[in-house]
């Protein structure tokens, strides 16, 4: 058996390896269902991202394969990866650009031009999504040099609309792009350095469940990253223990200013104010290409109501769980709660200051046209924003049960995302259509009153740490 | 503790323990792996809940305990997680803001002694590095009761004798109680007054270290003139290695009088011993199993 039959078992013998199919599965099925209904933009899309997540799980796959120790001793095992990659990428992508034989009015040759031009883009977005994969937990947006990288990925994704017309105009130069891309990817995956910086190292990357090996990891990328303190968290520091230390001993002010500090605190204390730069320029980025977009009947731009619920399901509303802190279950109960209503508030405003700030864009910004394509900015719809009220309680109840498991989380996350997709589809039949305003108002209720109870019971009689 | 018991699945983790920890001792708790010793410390500063039982910490039961009960209890981990992105200093600060009664003078001691750098990162410090920081924030409010699970496993030779050391300072504490879980049990031996050994959730024995050791002697009898006869008539014999002229054996409930009344026609030389901790702990620990079987 060659080593590379042997490294394709891994496509069947990866368990978490089948996740990542049913998810692709299950996402493009939705999707396409779902935009097919509507336009043709949004199921270009939908390929694009099964390409860029097909992507995603072989490079994870190569890179779990050559941190192994014994593959780097194995001879002729380091240039694997590239092989398998491509053997893949060739397949995957070839199969669903051989979709443009049916293409109307196409004559040959041209129609294999354009074939080849299609599966040189899908196999662009494919090798994207290996190398997000391969790279994992490296891939830093706070890195200057890696932000083209970003870019160009981001771009070609909200470009996507513009592939069909594109590779049936110039399939040619597309052609030499892929093949420019291929061969600079192929070199990079082959060098014997990249063997040489991944072998014995823990990467934690998308097929990764091990928690322990992860923490590990992270305790040593903590090493690299924070050799200096930033002044700016020790005035975060100064603040909150100020606030602290203005309470009685043993009282619950004193906890709740604490766990304030412990849940806000990490996100400056690496970097600093780097954390709020990135969000705000993601923030205007997410304005203004989401905007432009639509999911079914709905502006794409209305998912930003439910992104504050999938931020929270990967926080720990109970933060120093193993350190044992003067505080009994029914203070950690009361923080808890003050975490959640600021968290929510918090989100609160940013939603308002989002919307009114897309409204105002909305009226600002012209329609106009590219490529055929004819483009109008929508704001967020405040009309949605029970959608926020509602998902925030269930977002907020996950994170009490779940804990930051980040496998579940991903998991709920890649569920959440195609059913807002549907939502987008079906707004027609949206539950405050079908239950009216005071159902949406009792549903609501229930979801609040259903995460007041999964606190209690999580703060008041689970174990506090796992076994 | 009375009859308190947890599950967790299908593992029985504590299994009708019954318990009393009194103040001013050093209690050594002992056990294999699985043996139900960090549950059963978790469920003394109720970060475990009973599924049955009672388990009272300072007057009040465990899932009530308050921030006045907690203030006097310091807790080391056995996992030894603490909040990683935080430097040194900065959890220092953080936890001692916490306590009224923080000692700084003990703090500093305890940086210098067991040289902890302050401005590293807790997430970058290696394992026994983050044994000690974690066995400062237990310290360092001084509290009545010091539960330590696993404390000196990830600390070198020379932290360990410091480690050890430390304790007897804390000890000397009017009404202070320590208890340490350890796989180290030559450690421990050093330290401890009182003694628990666990198995599979159970407690095997309850009782004074000074008992204990006094409960088992190692006896080793030479023949002064010819070989020992074939049968030695002694009771409580739990194991015997024997030669034609010698014979070192080990006895359970029998004293060094009583020892001498069964050798006195021999005509042998007796010398008698205790055993080591370990040992003691591996004849109880089998002698269970040996019943279970």
């Amino acid at each position: 058996m060659s080593i590379l039959v042997a490294n394709l078992k891994h496509l069947y013998q990866q368990r978490l390896a089948w996740l990542w199919y049913l998810i692709i599965l299950l996402n493009l099925t939705i999707l396409l269902l779902a935009s097919s209904r509507y336009t043709t933009t949004s199921m270009i899309f939908s390929v694009c991202i099964g390409n860029v997540c097909m992507g995603m799980a072989v490079g994870a796959m190569q890179k779990d394969v050559l941190t192994k120790p014994f593959s780097f001793c194995l001879p002729g095992h380091r240039n694997i990866p590239r092989h398998f990659v491509f053997l893949v990428g060739g397949i995957v992508s070839f199969v669903v650009a051989c979709g443009y034989f049916k293409y109307p009015g196409l004559g040959f040759p041209h129609v294999l031009l354009v074939v080849l031009a299609a599966d040189s883009v899908g196999i662009i977005l494919y090798l994207c999504g290996a190398y997000v994969g391969f790279m994992g937990s490296q891939l830093r947006f706070t890195d200057v040099r890696q932000w083209p990288f970003f870019i160009a990925f981001v771009a070609l994704l909200i470009c996507s609309f513009v592939v069909p017309n594109t590779i049936i105009s110039y399939p040619i130069p597309v052609i030499a792009v892929g093949v420019a891309i291929c061969v600079a990817v192929w070199n990079v995956l082959g060098r014997d350095v990249a063997a040489r910086r991944y072998c014995g190292r823990f990467l934690p990357g998308l097929l990764d469940l091990n928690r322990a090996k992860t923490m590990n990891y992270q305790r040593a990328i903590q090493q690299l990253d924070l050799a200096e303190g930033s002044r700016f968290f020790e005035r975060i520091e100064r603040f909150f223990l100020g606030r602290m230390k203005q309470h009685e001993s043993l009282n619950t002010r004193r906890y709740v200013w604490g766990q304030l500090y412990v849940a806000f605190g990490k996100f400056f204390a690496f970097w600093g104010m780097k954390p709020v730069l990135v969000s705000v320029g993601l923030m205007i980025v997410a304005l203004l290409a989401l905007g432009l977009m639509r999911m079914g009947q709905l502006s794409t731009i209305n998912i930003l109501f439910i992104m504050p619920a999938l931020t929270v399901l990967g926080m720990d509303l109970m933060p120093c769980r193993n350190i044992l802190l003067p505080v009994g279950r029914a203070e950690r109960y009361r923080g808890m709660l003050v975490l959640a209503i600021i968290f929510t508030l918090s989100a609160l405003v940013w939603i308002l200051a989002m919307t009114g700030v897309s409204t105002v864009m909305e009226k600002g910004l012209p329609e106009f046209s590219f490529r055929g394509w004819t483009f109008s900015y929508h704001g967020m719809d405040i009309s949605h924003l029970y959608v926020y009220f509602l998902c925030m309680p269930l977002a907020l109840s996950w994170a009490v049960v779940v804990r930051r498991s980040f496998f579940l989380t991903l998991m709920c996350v890649v569920f959440v995302l195609p059913g807002w997709m549907v939502y987008g589809v079906q707004y027609d039949r949206t539950l405050v259509k079908v239950i009216g305003p005071l159902g949406v108002a009792a549903v609501m209720a229930l979801c609040w009153i259903g995460f007041l109870v999964v606190s209690r019971y999580v703060c008041m009689r689970r174990c506090l740490v796992s076994n | 503790m009375r009859e308190v018991s947890k599950r967790f699945g299908k593992v029985q983790a504590l299994d009708r323990i019954d318990l009393n920890i009194s103040r001013g001792k050093i209690i050594g708790l002992l056990g294999a792996n699985g043996a139900g010793k960090s549950t059963l410390l978790r469920h003394i500063i109720g970060l475990y809940l009973a599924d049955k039982g009672e388990c009272i910490t300072f007057g009040a039961e465990t899932e009530r305990l308050t921030p006045k009960e907690l203030g006097r209890i310091g807790y080391v981990h056995q996992e030894g997680e603490l909040l990683d992105w935080m430097t040194v200093r900065q959890l220092i600060r953080y936890v001692s803001a916490y306590y009224k009664t923080w000692n700084h003078e003990l703090e500093e001691q305890y940086i210098d002694d067991f040289d902890i750098s302050i401005k590293d990162r807790v997430g970058s410090l290696s394992p026994g590095q983050r044994q000690k920081l974690a066995i400062l924030l237990a310290i360092g409010f001084e509290p009545e009761l010091l539960i330590l699970d696993e404390p000196a496993s990830t600390l070198d030779p020379i932290a360990r004798s410091q480690f050890l050391d430390l304790l007897l300072q804390i000890i000397q504490g009017e009404n202070r109680t320590i208890i340490i879980s350890s796989h180290i049990l030559s450690d421990v031996e050093k330290v401890m007054d009182h003694t628990l050994i666990m198995r599979a959730g159970r407690i095997l024995r309850d009782c004074s270290f000074d008992d204990l050791r006094e409960e088992f002697l190692k006896v080793t009898l030479t023949s002064l003139n010819g070989d020992l006869p074939p049968e030695l008539l002694f009771e409580n014999v739990i194991h015997c290695e024997k030669s034609a002229s010698q014979a070192v054996l080990t006895v359970q409930h029998c004293t060094e009088m009583e020892l001498a009344a069964k050798t006195r026609g021999l005509n042998c030389k007796i010398e008698t011993g205790r055993l080591p901790l370990e040992e003691i702990y591996k004849i109880i620990v089998n002698q269970r199993a040996g019943v279970e079987k």
